[in-house]
């Protein structure tokens, strides 16, 4: 039996780069979604999203010949590398998982819109180098010397906490001892248009949770958590965040871009990931919601929670009310968040959240953050080809 | 956490669709047999301007009578191949999910996804602007829409994941399932890849040189030999049936081969480069100790050797130190078939046919190997030695791959 804990952590959000001003920002519950300025929005129903401020972008040292979502990850991983303490020799046996979805695509959009347009290559080709996600997988394990498994998981908006969960298994599996899991994305032309064609898209910063709720926002960042064998970081002295109890992946196997209406897939991934835990639902005190803020998602989100923990005294918020949905990297943006949630003992709000669903019984925790001591923490994704994944933490005494 | 007890993982169906055709376990062991390159000039779209003609197409209407007219209608041609060899693969395992389906996971290994559905997508709006958008296509743009409609159309509701990885996804995502299976997460997975050609990635690969003739002179495919000068893509879908020996037993499963040992691992180099011979060959080691066999009882390899020069001489140091003085037989499949992520199940599936039948197609047009200290199985094929198979991939960026099959022994049980 193995115990893995959390013992570093990295994150580049819509409030800029470093762990501390993406808490602050959540616990101050104030919205980050604003107006699109990375390409043209006009014509389109929704023109807003968390996007990675510039100038915290300039910022960063890794170099601006990388795509930006490269850039990001990178900045993420090297945080949490240094929050864990790992030394170059622990850092060459670490491996890495890393959920992706839109690769380099925003700087290959570029090359090509360029290319359609004037009928002639541009021979911009760089971009075409990192256009795939596994671009950042490769690029952090270059830059950090990550000698252990080196992977890529695509699961559409499940991917950052696939990635946690999946790393997991590899460290209880005696594979690797130590890992980096995480996800990244930035804004790009096609998922910002992919969503506004199917309509999923609010005008407005989106409302998860709440009566009059329009759809989402879109966001992008990244995030990356170390994830240790127990033994491994009491061996060489680290100090945990927390742990993490167990995860639980499930396919609803029903509609590419449909949950399934009795949120079968969800309900499992859910109770699979407490059996692993060996815990009653009852030991569950929050649960850092998928929440999208689309009429389906929360309502099935709902529906799930209710079937496994009943309605009373659940606890629970959306994140992506405060970030938009940052697609690969939300999951595991939203890992962090339920990491700091049990580390400080404060709930970040459910931003936006003015009339909440009398259909979603449960308390959103709206505007503003609440003190709670949390034990365990539960973080849910859901994505594109019904990928469930539900993580379960443990805060570390 | 609980890691549960160790399970022996079997494999026991094969689905496959290849410039070596359609079919099963047995289909395929045919065209292995035959060992007749599929490499020619591509069919599916002019090529002139691009720098490269080659490629190992699937053949026309292979796709025919293995996925529905609405299928056909509503998926990308990448999802209908997938579908098709997911189907394949439980057809040949003479398994059904049935109405559970929740002990059947899937895992999918891709190198470049839908790529075409991404500019299909994108045209739609250049043309038309915001009007010109499929909201029907969009979901395609996202690289897990293989996984997600082949998970619908056989009923997988384990995990389905998609990993992407130059030139090994095959290889990553067989590893990735027979762990899942060997520590008992789920009773079977259906794991492979899935690659194809079209306009847009031969343009992008042939702009960024990374197609035979990488340096100029004449275009082929030649793993290990002094011609070596570049990968030759190639497409389709490749799937194996992966389940816990207890599980085959008891349903009856025909066993086509035990896969005993897989490890990977990373190099850490840049993105477009192969570590130079200083690499690191205890994935190979580390995946024979995890199967319990000593080197020398490895008689034959399948790699990856795409013909890329670098990896081709970074993939064969990399045995030779695995191996020392001992000399399994080499051989690679990317001159029958082209390069291209169901390459890795293919040769999964190949090496269980090699471990049942001790034939193992040669490389076809091996003549100044880059190597004397290796012994390479050429032309049609050779008798393989005894013992284990290693399925061995390898990537720039450093990533590799190790796997370890063998015939099962009912006797062992």
């Amino acid at each position: 039996m193995s115990r893995v804990v959390v013992t570093g952590l990295g994150v580049v959000s819509p409030y800029g780069v470093g762990v501390r001003p993406f808490w602050e920002g959540l616990s101050s519950g104030r919205c980050a979604i604003r107006p699109i300025t990375l390409f043209e929005t006009g014509g389109f129903r929704s023109r807003i999203a968390g996007e990675v401020p510039a100038p915290a972008l300039d910022a960063l040292a890794a170099s601006r010949r990388r795509s930006r979502a490269d850039r990001f990850g990178l900045a993420a991983a090297r945080e949490a590398v240094v929050d864990a303490g790992l030394s170059r020799a622990e850092q060459a046996i670490a491996g890495v998982i890393v959920g992706g979805v839109g690769g380099g695509m925003l700087e290959a959009e570029t090359w090509y819109w360029e290319m359609a347009r004037s009928g002639e290559d541009p021979r911009r080709r760089p971009a075409l180098r990192s256009i795939l996600p596994s671009s950042h997988a490769e690029v952090v394990a270059h830059c950090l010397g990550l000698g252990g498994p080196k992977e890529t998981v695509v699961m559409a908006c499940s991917s950052g906490a696939a990635s946690v969960a999946l790393a997991a298994d590899l460290i209880v599996d005696g594979i690797a001892p130590l890992m980096l899991a995480g996800g990244v994305d930035a804004l790009t032309r096609i998922c910002f248009m992919g969503f506004n064609a199917l309509k999923l898209l609010d005008p407005d910063p989106c409302r998860p949770f709440d009566r009059d709720r329009r759809g989402m926002s879109l966001g992008e960042g990244a995030a990356f958590i170390v994830l240790e064998d127990w033994e491994h970081a009491r061996g060489r002295g680290a100090r945990p965040y927390a742990e993490l109890l167990s995860s639980g992946l499930s396919t609803d196997a029903f509609h590419v871009t449909s949950p399934h209406p009795g949120a079968d897939g969800v309900i499992r991934a859910i109770t699979d990931s407490l059996a692993r835990a060996g815990l009653p639902a009852g030991d569950v005190g929050y649960v850092n919601a998928h929440g999208t803020g689309t009429a389906q998602n929360d309502r099935t989100e709902a529906l799930a929670l209710g079937k496994v923990f009943g309605t009373a005294g659940l606890l629970m918020s959306a994140n992506k009310s405060l970030i938009g949905h940052a697609m690969a990297a939300a999951g595991a943006l939203e890992a962090v968040a339920t990491v700091l949630t049990l580390r400080h003992g404060v709930i970040p709000p459910t931003a936006n959240l003015d009339h909440p669903d009398p259909e979603i019984p449960f308390d959103c925790v709206p505007h503003t953050a609440r003190p709670a001591s949390v034990r365990v923490a539960m973080s849910n994704s859901f994505g594109f080809g019904g990928q469930n994944v539900s993580l379960i933490f443990r805060r570390w005494e | 956490m609980v890691s549960s007890p160790k399970q022996r993982v079997v494999l026991t169906g094969v689905g496959s669709l290849s410039a070596l055709g359609a079919g099963g376990f047995t289909a395929l062991g045919h065209a292995l047999e035959a060992a007749r390159p599929a490499i020619d000039a591509v069919r599916a779209f002019p090529v002139e301007g691009f720098g490269s003609r080659l490629a190992g197409e699937v053949p026309d209407g292979a796709l025919a009578d293995l996925v529905g007219r609405d299928e056909a209608r509503r998926l990308s041609r990448i999802c209908q191949l997938t579908v098709a060899a997911c189907r394949l693969a439980l057809r040949d395992a003479r398994m059904d999910p049935g109405v559970d389906g929740t002990e059947l996971g899937l895992i999918v290994g891709t190198e470049f996804g839908d790529l075409r559905s991404s500019q299909e997508f994108a045209d739609g709006y250049l043309k038309k602007g915001p009007v010109g958008l499929s909201a029907m296509i969009f979901p395609h743009t996202v690289m897990n829409t293989m996984a997600a409609t082949a998970a619908i159309a056989v009923g997988a509701k384990g995990p389905s994941v998609t990993l992407n990885q130059a030139t090994v996804a095959g290889e990553l995502a067989v590893a990735h399932g027979a762990s899942m299976v060997a520590n008992a997460r789920m009773s079977a997975v259906l794991v492979g890849g899935v690659d194809e050609i079209c306009p847009i990635l031969y343009r992008m690969l042939s702009a960024l040189g990374g197609l035979s003739p990488m340096a100029g002179g004449p275009e082929g495919c030649w793993p290990f030999d002094r011609r070596h000068n570049g990968p030759v893509r190639g497409e389709g879908a490749t799937f194996v049936l992966l389940e816990t020996l207890e599980g085959a037993l008891r349903r009856g499963a025909a066993i086509r081969a035990e896969l005993r040992g897989a490890a990977w691992g990373n190099s850490p180099v840049g993105r477009d480069r192969a570590p130079r011979s200083d690499g690191d060959a205890s994935v190979i080691t580390r995946a024979l100790a995890r199967a319990g066999l000593a080197p020398d009882s490895v008689g034959w390899a399948y790699l990856s050797g795409t013909g890329d020069p670098p990896l081709d001489d970074w993939q064969l140091e990399l045995v030779r130190r695995a191996f020392g003085d001992h000399r399994p037989r080499l051989t690679s499949l990317t001159p029958l078939a082209g390069d291209h992520a169901g390459l890795g199940a293919l040769r999964v599936a190949a090496a269980a046919w090699t471990a049942g039948t001790r034939h193992l197609p040669g490389l076809p047009s091996l003549s100044e190997p880059v190597r004397k200290d290796c012994a390479f199985a050429t032309g049609g094929g050779t008798p393989a030695g005894e013992g284990a198979g290693v399925i061995q991939g390898v990537a720039r960026g450093g990533t590799q791959v190790a796997l370890v099959v063998s015939p099962f022994d009912a006797e062992s049980q």
